[in-house]
Order: C-alpha cells, then sequence, then structure tokens
C-alpha cells in the first residue's frame, strides 16, 4: 500500500525538477512523442479524461498531471491503446513533441504550476451497502462513467480488517451513528427504509455486535486505523460529519431508540472525545430522533429548522510547487462551483479543529464545503454535499447520467481525489 | 425516543413565585445568583441558590435555579432534600411535585418518583400528568421499566380506559407487543379522533412480516376508528384501493374529522403517479368533495377528475368536469380550467368535433396560453382524421414555436413533407422540452432524407403510429421504403426498425436493420450499425452490442451518431443509468 510517507520520501527527481527544469523534464519527457490531454474549456469530456489517465496507469504508462497548467492537464506517453481510448471516450487530447513537452515543462517553472510524476495505479475501494444501485453515490457515478474500476466494501470487510488491501477508500452517505440517517420517523413505512433497517440490523446481528450503532461506530475506528496506517479517505455527504461523530462518541451513546432501544445520552454533546476525531471538535449534538440533522457541524442543515439556501463555493489557489497536496484536490476549470446539498452539505467553520485544510468554502458565509487533513501516516479529505449535478436531491430521485454532465467542475473535485493517491509528490516545504 | 414522546412538562418554564417566596423578596441574592448563570459560571450560580434556600427553604426562583444548575453540575442527588423541604412548607405545590416526580425519576429512584407521583395524583383526580412526567423523565435514562410501571400505574388510578393510551401504545410497540400497541391506539383515538394521524404514523413503521397481524388486530376489533386506522394502514402498505374503499365506508360526520382522515390518506398517495394510486386518489378526493361546499368542493372535483384523467377513467373525469362546468356558483377561472381539462378527456375519447364545439364556447374564458394548447391539440386531432384543412386553419394564426411544430407535424401526417420541412425547421432545435425537441429533430431528419415533396403514404403510416398501431405502422412504412431512392429507403427502413425494437419486436428489427444496410449509402452505415447494436443489446449480447458501436466510433469518427454510439455504450458498460437523463 502506499502511504502518504512513501509518496512523500520518493522526492529526488521532481526535486530536481524545480531548479533544472530543462534536464529532468527533458529526460521524463524522452518519448516519440506524448499526449496532452488539455483540462481547461478546450476537453469535450473532463470526467472520463481521468478515467483515460488512470487506465493508462494501469497498462504501465506513466504520465505526468500538469498542477495549475491548462485546467489540470495530463501528459501521457502517445501510445496506440491511449488513442484509441481517447477516441472512444471522446476525451480531448493533443499529440505533442518532445519539444513541444519541454516548452511546457519550462512554462511549468516559470510559473505557479507543477508537473507531479503519476507513477502506482491506487486500488480503490468504495464502502456501499451490497444492495445499494451505484446511481445514488456520487462517487460510485463518477468512477463508473469515467471508467476507474474499484473494489465495493462494507461492513464484513471492513470489521474483518481488510481495509489494507486497498490505498483509497471512499465513503459517500452512510451514517456512522447507526440510526438509519435519522429517516425512521418521518419515513416510517417506506419499504426502502425497512429493507436498509433489515439489512443493517441482520449485518449487526451476524458480526456479533449488539446494534447497528455498535457496528458502525466498530467500522468508523477501523476507518480510522486505515487511515492512520497510511490510506487515503475520502468522504461525502453525511458520512463526513457521522464518521467524527461515531469516532468522538465512544463510551457515550448518541443514537436514538429506534437504532439501539435506548434513547440517546442526553449530556452526549459534553461527553464527546474531540480528540478522538478526524476533522471536527467541540460540534453540539442534535438531540431529535425524529429531526434527520446529526449536530451543528453542518451549516446548511437541510432537513433542519434552520435549513440555510445554497450559493456557491470558491476553490483556493495554493501554491503548486509548495502545496502540491492541496493543489492537486482542486485542479479545475472552474474557481466557483454552484453549492448542493446533502444530509451534510457543508462544515460550519467554527467547528473544524485548526490545522485542517480548507480547499474551498463559501466567501462570506460560516461554513467550508472542502476540507483536507492528515491523520497518522494517512490522509482525508471531506466534500460536503451528496449529488453536485444534483443540487436539491431527495429520495427516489431520477438518477444523474453524467454523459449530461461531462463537464460537471463538482465531479472534478471527487475524481482528483481518486487520481491523486496516483501522484509522486515531492516534499512539501510547508 | 423521546421525540416519539414529545408533550411532555417543562416544569421549569414556569417561573412563577412560590407562596414562601412572595412576601420576602430577595432580589438582590437571587439576581447575582441568576447573573452567574447567564455568564455560564454554573458553580458560583449553584453556590448563591443553596446559600439562598439555606436562609429561605421555600424560595421558588432560588430552587428553581438550582434545579437547573445542579443536574448540569452533576449534583442531582443535592436538589432533593432541598425540594423535600420546600414540599413540607407548601405541601399541594404542583410545580414542586413535577420537580420532585421528575427529578426522583432521572436519578433511577423508581420508588421516590412514584410516592410524588402519587402525590400530586391525589390533588387532581384522573389527571395523567403525574404519571406522564414521571414516565417520560424514566426514558430520558432509558429506563424503560420505570416508564411502563409509571404508565400502568396511572392506568390503574385513573378510572378511564383511555388514560395514557398513546404514551402506553409507544410503549407496548417499542417492546414488540404490537397487538397492544394496536389496542391502546384504538383507545387513544376512540377517546380523542385527533390521535388518528399518531396512531397511523407510528404504526405505519412497522416492518413488513408484522403488518398482517396489526391488520387483523383492527379488522378483529370492527370499531369504525377501527377501520379508519386500518383504512389508513393499508393505504400507506400498498394495498391504496383497498385502504380507500375502507374509508369510504367510515367517513366521519364532522368536516374536520373527515378531511384529517382523507388528506392522510391523499398525502401517503401524493407521490405516486400509477393508475391503481391515481384511482384511489380519485376516490378520496370525491370523498372529500361529497363533505365540501362551494370553491372548496370545486377543487376537490378538480382534482379527483385529474387524478381520473391521469388513471385512464376519462368517463369518470367527465362526469365531474361536467358538475364543475355546470356549478352556476363556479367561479369563471375554475369552470374555464375545467372545460379546458373537459376538452383534453374529449380529445382522448376521439369526440373531436364535441371537443371543437366546446371550445367555441368557452374560448372567450381562456387564457392565452391554454387557447393556444387547446387549437394545437385540436388541430392534431383533425389531422389524425386526415381532415387536414380544419387542422390548418386552426393553426393558422399560430407564430409560436410550438405553433410551427405542430403545423410541421400536421404537414407530415398529410404527406406533404417538403412543407413538414420547412415548418419543423422553423420550430429549430432548442425550444420546448427537451423530448419534444428530440423528436421535432428526428422527424425533420426524417422526412428530409426521404427525397420527396409529398409521399401520402408516408402520411398514412404516420397516422396508424400516432393511432398507437405500431405494428401496422411498421409494415406501411417498410411498404413505401420500396419505391424509394437508397438514402431515403435507408433512412426510413431504419426508423421502422427503430420502432421494431421499441416494441421488442427484434426479429422484425433485425430484417429492416439488414434491409437498412444493403440499401446502404455510406451515409447511413453507420446509423445502421448502431442500430444493430441495439438489437444485439436488446437480445442480451452486450459485449458484440460495445464491440460494435465501439467500430462506429472508430470507422466513423465523424459521423452525427457518434455521441449516440459513446451514450450507449457507457449505457451498456454500466457506466451511465440505462434510460437515464432524459
Amino acid at each position: 500500500m502506499t502511504t502518504r510517507r512513501t509518496f512523500l520520501r520518493g522526492a529526488t527527481t521532481a526535486g530536481l525538477a524545480a531548479l533544472w527544469p530543462g534536464v529532468s523534464h527533458a529526460l521524463r519527457a524522452n518519448r516519440a512523442g506524448s499526449l496532452l490531454v488539455p483540462m481547461d474549456d478546450r476537453q469535450a469530456d473532463h470526467l472520463k479524461a481521468y478515467g483515460l489517465a488512470f487506465r493508462a496507469l494501469e497498462r504501465g504508462e506513466a504520465g505526468e498531471w500538469l498542477l495549475n497548467f491548462q485546467g489540470g492537464a495530463f501528459l501521457l506517453p502517445a501510445s496506440e491503446a491511449a488513442t484509441r481510448d481517447a477516441s472512444l471516450s471522446g476525451v480531448t487530447i493533443e499529440a505533442v513533441s518532445a519539444l513541444d513537452v519541454a516548452g511546457m515543462h519550462a512554462e511549468i517553472a516559470r510559473s505557479n504550476a507543477e508537473a507531479v510524476p503519476l507513477e502506482k495505479v491506487p486500488k480503490v475501494a468504495v464502502y456501499a451497502p451490497p444492495n445499494a444501485a451505484p446511481w445514488d453515490d456520487a462517487v460510485r457515478m463518477a468512477l463508473n462513467y469515467a471508467g476507474i474500476r474499484y473494489d465495493r466494501v462494507w461492513d464484513p470487510e471492513v470489521v474483518g480488517n481488510r481495509l489494507r488491501e486497498w490505498d483509497w477508500l471512499h465513503l459517500h452517505h452512510e451514517d456512522f451513528t447507526g440510526q438509519f440517517s435519522k429517516f425512521v420517523i418521518n419515513n416510517a413505512g417506506a419499504p426502502w427504509l425497512q429493507q436498509m433497517i433489515e439489512l443493517q440490523q441482520s449485518t449487526a446481528k451476524a458480526l456479533g455486535m449488539p446494534s447497528v450503532p455498535a457496528l458502525k461506530r466498530a467500522v468508523a475506528e477501523q476507518i480510522a486505523s486505515f487511515v492512520e496506517r497510511g490510506g487515503f479517505l475520502f468522504a461525502m455527504c453525511t458520512a463526513t460529519e457521522t464518521l467524527d461523530l461515531a469516532l468522538a462518541s465512544a463510551g457515550t451513546d448518541i443514537a436514538a431508540a429506534y437504532a439501539d432501544g435506548t434513547p440517546m445520552d442526553p449530556q452526549a454533546t459534553s461527553r464527546m472525545q474531540w480528540d478522538r476525531a478526524l476533522a471536527f471538535t467541540g460540534a453540539v449534538l442534535e438531540q431529535s430522533p425524529s429531526m434527520a440533522v446529526f449536530s451543528d457541524i453542518d451549516g446548511h442543515e437541510v432537513n433542519g429548522a434552520n435549513r440555510q439556501p445554497l450559493g456557491a463555493f470558491t476553490l483556493f489557489n495554493f501554491s503548486a510547487k509548495i502545496d502540491p497536496v492541496p493543489s492537486m484536490l482542486v485542479q479545475n476549470h472552474r474557481n466557483v462551483i454552484p453549492d448542493f446539498y446533502g444530509l451534510t452539505t457543508s462544515f460550519r467553520r467554527s467547528r473544524i479543529k485548526p490545522g485542517v485544510t480548507i480547499l474551498a468554502d463559501e466567501p462570506g458565509a460560516p461554513w467550508s464545503k472542502y476540507i483536507h487533513g492528515e491523520h497518522g501516516e494517512g490522509t482525508w479529505t471531506f466534500y460536503g454535499g451528496h449529488d453536485p449535478e444534483d443540487p436539491q436531491h431527495g429520495i427516489g430521485d431520477a438518477p444523474t447520467d453524467l454523459s449530461l454532465h461531462p463537464h460537471s467542475p463538482g465531479y472534478r473535485l471527487i475524481l482528483n481525489n481518486v487520481l491523486f493517491p496516483a501522484a509522486r509528490k515531492k516534499e512539501l516545504k510547508t | 425516543m423521546r421525540g416519539i414522546w414529545g408533550g411532555g412538562i417543562f416544569l421549569l418554564c414556569a417561573l412563577t413565585p412560590l407562596s414562601a417566596q412572595r412576601t420576602q423578596p430577595v432580589v438582590g441574592e437571587i439576581a447575582v445568583a441568576l447573573s452567574a448563570e447567564r455568564r455560564g459560571d454554573l458553580p458560583q450560580a449553584a453556590a448563591g441558590f443553596l446559600k439562598i434556600l439555606a436562609e429561605r427553604p421555600g424560595d421558588g426562583l432560588a430552587l428553581l435555579g438550582a434545579s437547573r444548575v445542579l443536574p448540569t453540575l452533576d449534583r442531582r442527588e443535592e436538589l432533593m432534600p432541598l425540594l423535600g423541604h420546600a414540599l413540607a412548607i407548601d405541601t399541594a405545590n404542583t410545580r414542586l411535585l413535577g420537580l420532585a416526580v421528575r427529578n426522583w425519576a432521572l436519578l433511577g429512584r423508581s420508588d421516590s418518583a412514584r410516592v410524588y407521583a402519587l402525590r400530586w395524583a391525589a390533588l387532581f383526580a384522573g389527571d395523567e400528568e403525574p404519571f406522564r412526567e414521571w414516565a417520560l423523565s424514566a426514558l430520558e435514562i432509558r429506563d424503560r421499566v420505570g416508564a411502563k410501571a409509571a404508565l400502568e400505574l396511572g392506568r390503574a388510578r385513573i378510572d378511564h380506559p383511555a388514560a395514557l393510551a398513546p404514551e402506553l401504545a409507544q410503549l407496548r410497540q417499542a417492546e414488540g407487543d404490537l397487538a397492544g400497541a394496536t389496542d391502546e391506539w384504538l383507545r387513544a383515538v376512540s377517546n380523542a379522533p385527533t390521535y388518528l394521524p399518531s396512531a397511523v404514523l407510528l404504526l405505519g413503521v412497522a416492518s413488513p412480516k408484522d403488518q398482517s397481524a396489526i391488520l387483523n388486530r383492527l379488522k378483529e376489533r370492527g370499531s369504525p376508528e377501527a377501520h379508519r386506522i386500518r383504512g389508513l394502514l393499508r393505504v400507506r402498505w400498498g394495498e391504496p384501493e383497498e385502504g380507500m374503499a375502507e374509508l369510504a365506508a367510515v367517513v366521519p360526520d364532522r368536516l374536520e374529522g373527515a378531511t384529517v382522515m382523507i388528506r392522510l390518506a391523499l398525502d401517503d398517495l401524493a407521490e405516486r403517479r400509477d393508475p391503481e394510486a391515481r384511482r384511489a386518489a380519485a376516490r378520496g378526493y370525491e370523498l372529500l368533495a361529497a363533505k365540501q361546499i362551494g370553491a372548496e368542493r370545486l377543487q376537490s372535483w378538480m382534482a379527483a377528475a385529474s387524478a381520473w384523467a391521469d388513471a385512464g377513467k376519462e368517463s369518470e373525469a367527465r362526469r365531474l368536469l361536467g358538475l364543475i362546468s355546470a356549478d352556476p356558483a363556479a367561479p369563471a377561472d375554475v369552470a374555464a380550467h375545467a372545460s379546458h381539462t373537459l376538452l383534453g378527456v374529449l380529445l382522448a375519447e376521439g369526440s373531436v368535433a364535441a371537443a371543437e364545439s366546446l371550445y367555441t364556447t368557452i374560448e372567450p374564458r381562456l387564457t392565452l396560453d391554454e387557447r393556444d394548447l387547446d387549437q394545437r391539440r385540436l388541430a392534431f386531432a383533425w389531422a389524425m382524421r386526415a381532415d387536414f384543412d380544419r387542422a390548418d386553419a386552426l393553426l393558422e394564426r399560430d407564430s409560436s414555436v410550438a405553433g410551427f411544430d405542430m403545423k410541421g407535424r400536421v404537414r407530415a401526417l398529410a404527406g406533404d413533407l417538403s412543407l413538414a420541412s420547412e415548418w419543423l425547421r422553423l420550430a429549430g432545435p432548442y425550444a420546448d422540452e427537451r423530448l419534444a425537441a428530440v423528436e421535432r429533430v428526428q422527424l425533420l431528419a426524417l422526412v428530409s432524407s426521404i427525397g420527396r415533396d409529398t409521399l401520402p403514404a408516408f402520411g398514412a403510416a404516420l397516422r396508424t403510429l400516432e393511432a398507437g398501431d405500431t405494428a401496422r405502422a411498421i409494415t406501411g412504412f417498410a411498404a413505401l421504403a420500396h419505391g424509394l431512392d437508397s438514402t431515403g429507403a435507408a433512412a426510413v427502413h431504419l426508423f421502422a426498425a427503430d420502432l421494431a425494437l421499441a416494441r421488442r419486436d427484434t426479429a422484425t428489427a433485425v430484417h429492416l436493420a439488414e434491409a437498412a444496410s444493403g440499401d446502404s449509402a455510406a451515409a447511413s452505415a453507420p446509423a445502421a450499425r448502431l442500430l444493430r447494436a441495439r438489437i444485439l443489446a436488446e437480445r442480451g449480447q452486450v459485449a458484440a452490442a460495445i464491440s460494435l458501436l465501439e467500430s462506429v466510433i472508430l470507422d466513423f469518427p465523424a459521423s452525427a451518431v457518434v455521441p449516440e454510439a459513446r451514450r450507449l455504450r457507457d449505457q451498456y458498460r454500466g457506466a451511465v443509468p440505462r434510460g437515464g437523463g432524459g
């Protein structure tokens, strides 16, 4: 498994590049020619371009990610397979000569840009219940659309300590407090809810857990250990908030009676151990079992009394040479992106731990949208909201068809995370 | 669980001075303690309240302050002797008794909570509040045994069969005693019909395997209330028509009760568009209308008519719309809207002359949009009957995009391909809803590629298709293709093959697709290959279909069908939802 530490150590070539770009880049680009995959407005299908780069890596065709250059372009070795793949996928590519590549590298060297080698194919796992269709999970939709292979894992694999088999783990709208997303009271009788509850309860029983909240807390602990050992975690929607709530609630009952037979501890807020959480601290828990809000971490509270309207969030501009990791995570052809709701839409800044990197926020609003941090040897990235192209997403809505949104800047952020573990980054200077 | 048990009393909010303090104002000391509490300095606040209480045990403000602050400091035990002293002074103070019950229960001391609850209950015979307070407080610390004891003692002490029934119902349900919960809800609803929504909401969460037990229990009980709950549950649990029929027999006499019951059922049906649910909704609206008068009744009739029409029951819709149109009390806009809907129903029935006659009558009352829409609907209906002059006359003054679109369609139905192309081109590819625009462009592409100015056989086949007889239309298109040049024949064959595939007649689709390939001219080759790929996918040969689509993309990179080929490839590979995005 690649860990944050190992890819930070592999720094020599790229480090030299910053000092003497002509030599090292020319060495890397000394091929019969290269294919430039522009990621600015010339690109016909931004999302599939990530799949093109991923599959090139799978074929052993190591490339480069040109951060802050033409929208975060990719440079791949020219090959018949890549050309065919691009044609089938409808991805825009441009054949470039070694001289062109040297010119690009020179431009990168003198601007706020960086060329990051893409070398290793990350092993990707998505945490999803066995009966979940892919169309209600933005990451699975993005991976399927881009054509990036992944494995599915769920509670048995996680509790069975098998996460070490993967480099990258994604969580979507799982409720790690084990309260079935707090839909139980307001969606009573809905077949999908009954099915969800029965599946979760039978899984908890099969794994020897006394309740679903107990199972989900055990799963959350395993996921935190995965990151601590060097894994890459990406979470969206309510998985972000509830993962931290589950981690911080060790020894405290934060689940409603319908989940574990006993009501939430009325003193739960004061008993949370936030040092165990990844991203958040000091949150006040929502006591009502019928309100599909977990805490005051979420600034928007889509199902709460204080629901906030959607605005737009702005990606931060990082120094590609000094901060390649956050730079990779924000590569995009758009800087301002329309916001979208989720059971957890955003992260109130007052609840984010010091030291967490804010990747995107809504100017003037008290919340952030996209955050990143480290835990042990690994890293985590949290992205609020459910589906970037379905801003008002509701249960039972028609699935999003990404072929209608091939340029989605919101989905690009997801795919940046998928490719990020493939990169070998030079040592951070900050 | 606390939310389900909502409705608890909040004694701490009632800061009325107690009798012991009225003669001894302590503004200075209490102000200091309250100020400390507001600052969040709870230890100092507690010290202040305790100091006052040491001097004046009956001081109400200080006691309430202590009851807020001490539990937060995890010093609830210290509160109890203070409450004891205060109650020794003011023995019949229900606020103090409530505090005592609550705090003893929160300490897990059911025996003491019981003593104070009984003392409180003795002051007000028949009051449920002491037992409810005890039960709710016990549940806050997850003491279900204590809660059960409280509620059962209350039931035993209060001489009423429905005493604490909603609380007991939820307790029984939490214990898995569904029969007991059902009986308790029945008692609650019989005693107070306003509990009907709560009963349905909470019984409604029962798992599918428990649902029949609940329904059977309600059937055994047989009272009107039992049938009301049962009918609503059946609507909720997937038997909308049966449930609505059961409700129809037990509609409460009073409008308010009837409205609550029927609206509950209609709310459950609101998200469902299938005919069964729409029929049930139509019956529900009619039940509601039967209880209403004036504008409310007209609205319910309109909703019922709309639901009947959605369910394909035009005659039922007509009956109601006729009632609305004929109602002299109906406001002009409601009557016009009903007539407009009725016109649609008449057209769906094929009564075009009657529809036009109705249109002539109501035209002055219609909005401009409604008038244009009705004219287009009538024009299309006449064109379908091959009366193209009447159709053209209705559209004569319509210069909207939708009007151009309809003129093009009417000309296509007449087999006048040259004019059809002209009007469809004027309508353009973007306006209207996406699906309508796509259909228009497809029709334009087809009539343009046939290469004739007029072709009555095409119009006849198209009318057959619009009338819903796809099989005969396919035969008609295949027959007329023989007289066309290769490009036109390929286009018509492909169109017919597409129709055959849509009705899953793959044998005919293959035959027609082969004919299209045989006719083929290079221009239609990628489209023919695309169609063959769809046929392969329809037959389950997905890998072969993908391979064929890839050949379309790679061999004809400049073809207009390449985006569609990529899209189908994505669908077959599971990269996007099948049929989604439309």
